[in-house]
């Protein structure tokens, strides 16, 4: 009750389409020349101080991206992209390796102060005792910090920016990279393996349960910039994981664009757990400006007995085009994705999941919850596929929809495919607006109509919620109640 | 001749086949638009699994060739390819189309009532009646105007039927649209325009049959407009040969408070695909249902396309599959609603079991919503036959394949039960019957 009571507070605390974390930070960087080439290519790697191999890497995705044309499948729609307009390279002056906190610009810490991002050691979430939360986070092209390093060490685990980790543990980015999103997946995931800069790295060892929470916090800083970052986590055998990931940018008028690449490798009986709280900047009211988040994030239970579950809180971007999706290889694999979807301006979203279902008794569990006011349109896009030897896999689906005002839309597409008898594959859904009932019972106690509005998307997006991590569960119902912000009357 | 023809591709066999068969046509009907219609099929070609509406259905790789039309059959050879009278208890009047070309001599068009004037599409048009004044029409700028399944019929129509029904009037007694084929390999297409007034009332039985072994690609459409407050029963069954391929197309407007029931059986044919677009005016009830039973190394397709356009519409769809052998069933079901559309009450369910190893169900029931005030929901599920309740009925003494009949029959029977007329339901619960006891006795 105490969180709806904090929600409701917010939405009351922030004008109509107020973002908030809007503002640009001033800080010097460098960047690539504007558009991309091979030229461009050879100079994100030679700025990495990249091993050849990676080198050739990009420039083979380099190649194949030319031939590639863009996905137009999506229930959204965006001017044409000019991707020769898109700086892919900006790095803010003189973060190059620091050694600790105090070589960081301190500009670049106040932008972190004002996310909230805790990045000094010591910092720990008010109110929630003994809780940690180790945080890379990635500002524009680079990582600038990773926090609580050492006391990861000590159990073992490798946790870097994925630049660090081609230089310091080449073997097992080698052996990891592109092997659960393919070089030429698919049109942004290829341009991403050509010109990603930075983004996380994790290697959990045998046996080890991460002692805390691992978290990379995502800004893109620079005007005109792309920002591309790939995350790879690796859990072996027996281990655990939670991941939480953050997005924020400033208040622009033009577009720009988010293409990720999230890799996840769970080995037998190893969990991942994936959680991300997208709040990139959704343009203004009228659709100027915001975010185009296409990313490819896929998790590969590689394992018998692994289980890798993906939960997202999808407040901001312009356009989101985003399918986490697992790969249920490994026998009695389990597959969960958790997705609340707010869209409201005028946002376009498109997410969803796939399961891929290989390995016996595989199970996979969907529950996604879409929200759309205002002009927004928002589609729950899925596919459930059962491959002839998924013996007695089991797949659960349910997807549903809120529509609040008389402009927006909700859209179900789901893909159900099964080729295994004694697999059992279900899949509902619903559509449907706040009932007035609902409405004047909460009114009739007291309550204003947003503050009841907001009590009851809470109620709905319930399922989801109890699925994040409790620091993110907070922040990710602020969002929500912010999101929805003037959707109401 | 106007032809788009995307030079980056090669063509298929089948669309080379296609294309030489339209050039050759000498059609016996006057119409301008055929060779728009073609050229709107040509420029897409055969659609595969890149196009969304066929993702599942990949026809460029699916039809290897396409038979050439045939002309019309003799009077014996006609007669010969009546099969079993399945509605014959049901009594109805009848129009008979052999390979396409309707036969007087094996027809019964008496007893319709007063209001109904039944006439083939041939006689209409020689008679200076244009398609466009056939009232009935593929809406423009929806699905089923640009679906290359129905502008191969447009293109390469030989007749049809044109039905209309007066303001308050009654078919006196149901009319049976029968199809069958003499055995000759051949494509079939034949074009029907229902029109039903206001307030009128009709049942409409279609009857599709092919016989077995024989290579006929039957293609129909049918363009139905049910006039405001007019109530259509409408059963459609398919038993077309294991060899050959069912293309059929409803595109139905409903009009303000009209109603229509629609049951389709699917029995055949190794490549099926029925398609239905359906656009609902205010407070308009659409129920559908179908049952398809796939056996062998066949693909059965249902595909739906439910647009509510008016405010506080009602729609139902029901779609049953039971797959057995090496078979493949899909469905495809979208239920769109218009901003207009208040109070719309949409409820969407697909179902497959699958009866053996090898079968394989595909399906994809979407919603696209863009009024507030609505209820729909859809559900879709896929498994076997239950084994708790095989073993319940085994365990009180019913045989192993006894009770996978019951279990098959049950499962269906959610379809059937909702047809109203009796003599309807029996002849269709008849047929599905009869395929469930033939199962495991042909290879």
């Amino acid at each position: 009750m105490a969180a709806v009571k904090e929600t409701v507070d917010q939405v009351r605390a922030i004008d109509v389409d107020q973002y908030k974390y809007g503002f640009e930070t001033d800080i010097e960087s460098e960047r690539a020349r504007k558009g991309l080439g091979e030229d461009v290519v050879r100079f994100i790697s030679a700025k990495k101080n990249e091993p050849e191999w990676m080198l050739e890497w990009r420039l083979d995705a380099y190649q194949r991206w030319l031939t590639m044309e863009e996905p137009t499948w999506a229930r959204v729609n965006y001017p044409k992209i000019d991707f020769q307009d898109i700086y892919y390279y900006a790095a803010p002056k003189g973060t190059a390796g620091p050694k600790s906190l105090d070589e960081v610009d301190p500009e670049l810490l106040k932008t972190y102060e004002k996310l909230g991002i805790p990045l000094r050691e010591q910092a720990v979430l008010a109110g929630v005792e003994g809780a940690k939360v180790a945080v890379d986070a990635v500002f524009d092209s680079v990582s600038v910090v990773t926090t609580f390093r050492e006391e990861l060490s000590k159990h073992g685990i490798i946790f870097c920016s994925i630049s660090e980790a081609m230089r310091e543990h080449p073997e097992l980015v080698k052996k990891y990279l592109g092997s659960v999103v393919p070089v030429t997946d698919n049109y942004y995931a290829t341009l991403n393996s050509a010109v990603f800069s930075d983004g996380s790295f994790v290697w959990i060892p045998e046996g080890v349960r991460c002692p805390m929470e691992l978290s990379t916090y995502f800004r893109i800083n620079e005007k005109k910039t792309g920002q591309f970052e790939r995350t790879l986590i690796i859990a072996e055998k027996g281990s655990y994981v939670s991941y939480l990931e953050g997005c924020t940018a400033p208040q622009r008028d033009e577009n720009q664009l988010h293409a990720a690449v999230v890799e996840l490798v769970a080995m037998e009986d190893a969990e991942i757990k994936y959680s991300t709280v997208q709040n990139w900047y959704p343009g203004d009211k009228d659709g100027k400006g915001g975010i185009y988040n296409f990313v490819t994030k896929r998790g590969d239970c590689r394992g018998d007995r692994s289980k890798i579950s993906w939960t997202q809180v999808e407040t901001g971007s312009a356009i989101t085009w985003k399918y986490p999706s697992c790969i249920l290889r490994g026998d009695d694999t389990k597959g969960e994705f958790y997705s609340i979807a707010v869209s409201n301006g005028r946002q376009q979203v498109d997410s969803g999941t796939k399961m891929i279902h290989l390995g016996k008794r595989t199970s996979s569990r969907i529950i996604s919850k879409g929200i759309s006011a205002g002009h927004s349109q928002n589609t729950y896009r899925g596919q459930v596929k059962v491959n002839r030897k998924a013996e007695g896999a089991r797949s659960f689906t349910n997807c549903d929809s809120l529509l609040i005002g008389h402009d927006c839309g909700a859209h179900t597409v789901p893909y159900l495919e099964s080729a295994n008898p004694r697999a059992k594959v279900e899949h509902e859904a619903t559509t449907s607006k706040i009932s007035d009932d609902q409405l004047f019972y909460c009114i009739s106690r007291g309550l204003g109509p947003e503050e009841a509005v907001a009590l009851i998307v809470n109620g709905f997006v319930r399922d989801v919620l109890q699925q994040l991590p409790m620091e993110f569960a907070v922040e990710a119902q602020k969002l929500i109640g912010v999101s929805l912000e003037g959707s109401v009357g | 001749m106007n032809l788009v023809v995307t030079p980056d591709r090669r063509r298929t066999k089948a669309e080379e086949a296609l294309e030489s068969a339209f050039r050759r046509i000498d059609a016996e009907l006057p119409d301008l638009e055929r060779e728009a219609a073609f050229a709107r099929f040509a420029a897409q070609g055969l659609p595969h699994r890149r196009v969304e509406a066929y993702h599942f259905t990949d026809l460029r790789s699916m039809l290897a060739s396409a038979p050439e039309p045939v002309g019309r059959p003799s009077p014996e050879a006609a007669r010969d390819a009546l099969g079993a009278d399945v509605f014959a208890a049901v009594n109805p009047a009848r129009a008979v189309f052999v390979d396409g070309w309707f036969v007087a001599a094996l027809s019964d068009l008496t007893g319709l009532g007063d209001g109904v004037s039944v006439s083939t599409l041939a006689a209409a048009l020689t008679a200076g009646e244009t398609i466009d004044g056939l009232g009935a029409r593929v809406a423009p700028g929806t699905a089923a105007e640009t679906d290359p399944l129905v502008s191969l019929v447009c293109a390469f129509f030989s007749d049809g039927l044109v039905v209309r029904i007066a303001d308050g009037a009654a078919l006196a007694r149901p009319l049976e649209i029968r199809h069958v084929a003499t055995g000759t390999a051949a494509s079939v297409f034949v074009r029907h325009f229902v029109e039903v007034g206001a307030g009128a009332s009709a049942t409409i039985l279609e009857s599709h049959e092919s016989p077995e072994g024989s290579v006929v690609h039957a293609h129909t459409l049918v363009e139905a407009s049910i006039g405001v407050k007019a109530a259509v029963t409408w059963v459609d069954r398919q038993r077309e040969s294991h060899d050959g391929a069912r293309f059929s197309t409803l595109a139905v407007a409903i009009g303000d408070h009209a109603k229509l029931d629609h049951t389709v059986a699917t029995l055949g044919a190794k490549i099926a695909r029925t398609q239905i677009f359906a656009t609902l005016g205010a407070h308009a009830d659409l129920a559908t249902r179908g049952a398809t039973l796939a056996k062998g190394r066949t693909h059965a397709d249902a595909t739906l396309v439910v647009e509510h356009t008016g405010p506080g519409a009602t729609s139902r769809e029901l779609y049953k599959s039971a797959v057995d052998d090496e078979a493949t069933s899909v469905f495809q079901g979208r239920i769109t609603v218009h901003k207009a559309a208040q109070q719309t009450d949409g409820r969407m369910g697909a179902h497959a079991v699958l009866l053996s190893d090898r079968a394989e169900a595909k399906a994809k029931p979407e919603l696209e919503i863009f009024a507030d005030d609505v209820a729909c929901a859809h559900g879709a599920t896929v498994a076997e036959i239950d084994e708790t309740l095989k073993f319940y009925l085994m365990s009180r003494g019913i045989p192993a394949d006894e009770t996978e009949r019951l279990l098959i029959h049950a499962f269906l029977g959610e379809v059937t039960d909702a047809i109203g007329d009796e003599a309807i339901r029996t002849a269709i619960e008849g047929e599905i019957d009869g395929w469930i006891d033939a199962r495991g006795k042909t290879a």
